[in-house]
């Protein structure tokens, strides 16, 4: 793990970590915010940057903090990730690109589904809108891009499929993401201390109607 | 009710503390996009620096007092009056039921903040009544103050302010030139020495989320999507064959594009008043100065305004 440990300087009070494992990010990123230490951590694709007080922490410090955390985490015992059962649906209105999406494939779409149903889901992070989860690990031979023309409005719990991920949107926003299914589940409760029901490195099983 | 919207401008926005810790549900901080004014003229009418105030974009402004009460503006300077008759900035003033406040267009900077003693009521989401327009969060039904809207004050009471005036010395100079202090972002490369040395310009495309700036940009090698990553505001990011975007306090979470520049913590405060056609320099520093710098802001700051950091 050493010599995988790259850390970026993103300012007078900001750090990136860079590390592409995403079992390290996730238990990383939970060590760190249990931590107290750092105002702010946001796991990414390949990282997990973290912001803190220069009142409270020297950059040079904030990085060897950083570091050790990084460090240690790897002989913390493992906490089994969260797993998150979700329903889906697949009418027309709740799955609008559903029949394209497979069709691009070559499949029919029960064929689509059960390749996704096959697929090890987990949330790899939050981010491009409140609330928005990259799922990964969505079988690579399924292969798709984004719509060419965004929608202006996306309903909450609608899960979009793009090459090797889904993304599921907790809150109605604009998309680029073809959508291939609604959950009614609440993604989302603002009285809820963790008001997102979905966070980094939690593991995703979805049921399709 | 104790304050009636006439005239709310291009944009007009209740905020208060930004919404911290939520950046890892890809929820933005939000907040004042010049937190000093908008804590000054909290300070002038005796709140706490987290109490709501307005956001004012670019007068002209308007509203009515059905309150007597403390108000104060701070920020971009513009011609201010009540019934008609002009009055300072950076003091506490009093005002009745019926009194009507006009703010015209400030020479320089862009956002003036209006503070109420006690504060304005507003959504509260998340720990903070901010308000974040793309999503429709905090503030007054998640969007921006419109004329006839009636704006509450907050539930806590309190009792009248002592009449304060902001000291010289925590009035930053607003002019149409930024001298921004910066350190290397985390894809900063040899060839982003130019940026050091060229004057840019803030172009139209000016924001809560960011704005962008024209200017001579380095062709980076690696300017293809990089994988999401942690941003926050003051990031310098350059998209490709793009201008370059600084990113404010409605920034989103994460970024692809290539991250520059990073503005000091100490310096951020004045990107809420960069406005299209200013121009910006960026002065190096190493974390380890920008650090320094800040701690010396923050201890002048200290000594009118507590509990309020940058």
């Amino acid at each position: 793990m050493k010599s995988a440990l790259r850390i970026l300087s993103c300012g007078d009070d900001a750090l990136r970590l860079v590390t592409s494992k995403a079992d390290h990010r996730h238990a990383l990123a939970n060590a760190l915010l249990k931590s107290g230490a750092w105002r702010e951590v946001v796991v990414g694709r390949e990282s997990v940057t973290v912001q803190f007080d220069p009142a409270d922490l020297s950059p040079a410090t904030a990085t060897e903090l950083l570091r050790s955390a990084a460090l240690d985490v790897g002989s913390v015992p493992e906490v089994e990730p969260p797993v998150v059962m979700l329903k889906a649906r697949t009418d027309g209105s709740s799955a609008p690109d559903l029949a394209l999406c497979a069709d691009a494939n070559g499949s029919s779409v029960p064929e689509f589904i059960e390749k996704i149903l096959g697929s090890d889901l987990r949330v790899d992070m939050l981010g491009f809108a409140p609330g928005f989860a990259y799922v990964s690990g969505v079988d690579p031979v399924l292969h798709g891009g984004r719509l060419e023309n965004p929608r202006q409005r996306v309903p909450a719990g609608s899960i979009g499929f793009i090459e090797g991920y889904l993304g599921i949107y907790a809150l109605e926003g604009p998309g680029g993401w073809p959508i291939i299914g609604r959950t009614q589940a609440q993604l989302f409760d603002k009285t809820a201390q963790d008001p997102f029901l979905l966070s980094p490195g939690a593991r995703v099983n979805i049921e399709w109607d | 009710m104790t304050l009636h919207i006439l005239e709310a401008g291009p944009q007009a926005t209740l905020q208060a503390a930004p919404r911290h810790a939520y950046r890892q549900y890809g929820i933005p901080a939000s907040g004042p996009a010049d937190p000093l004014s908008h804590a000054i003229a909290n300070r002038l009418v005796g709140n706490d620096p987290d109490q709501a105030t307005i956001e004012i974009t670019y007068g002209p402004f308007a509203t009515e007092m059905r309150a007597a009460t403390a108000i104060a503006l701070a920020g971009a300077v513009a011609p201010i009056s009540l019934n008609g008759n002009s009055q300072p900035f950076h003091e506490t003033l009093f005002v009745e039921p019926g009194d009507v406040l006009e703010v015209g267009r400030p020479d320089c900077g862009l956002r003036t903040y209006l503070a109420i003693s006690g504060g304005f009521a507003g959504d509260e989401f998340l720990n903070s009544v901010s308000t974040y327009l793309p999503a429709g969060f905090g503030g007054l039904g998640g969007r921006a103050l419109q004329s006839g809207d009636d704006v509450e004050m907050s539930a806590c009471r309190q009792p009248p302010p002592a009449p304060a005036t902001t000291p010289e010395a925590l009035r930053f100079p607003i002019a149409h030139s930024f001298a921004l202090r910066a350190t290397e972002g985390p894809d900063y490369q040899s060839d982003c020495e130019v940026l050091w040395a060229e004057h840019f310009t803030a172009t139209r495309r000016a924001s809560r989320i960011g704005i962008e700036i024209d200017g001579a940009f380095p062709k980076l090698e690696a300017d293809a999507n990089l994988p999401s990553a942690g941003i926050f505001p003051g990031a310098l990011q350059l998209p490709p064959r793009g201008r370059g975007f600084l990113l404010l306090p409605d920034c989103q979470t994460t970024g692809g594009y290539p991250h520059v520049l990073q503005v000091t913590r100490a310096d951020r405060h004045l990107l809420g008043q960069v406005r299209p056609g200013d121009s910006i320099i960026f002065l190096r520093r190493s974390p380890e100065r920008a650090a320094d710098d800040l701690a010396r802001k923050q201890e002048l700051i200290g000594t009118w305004l507590s509990g309020f950091a940058l």
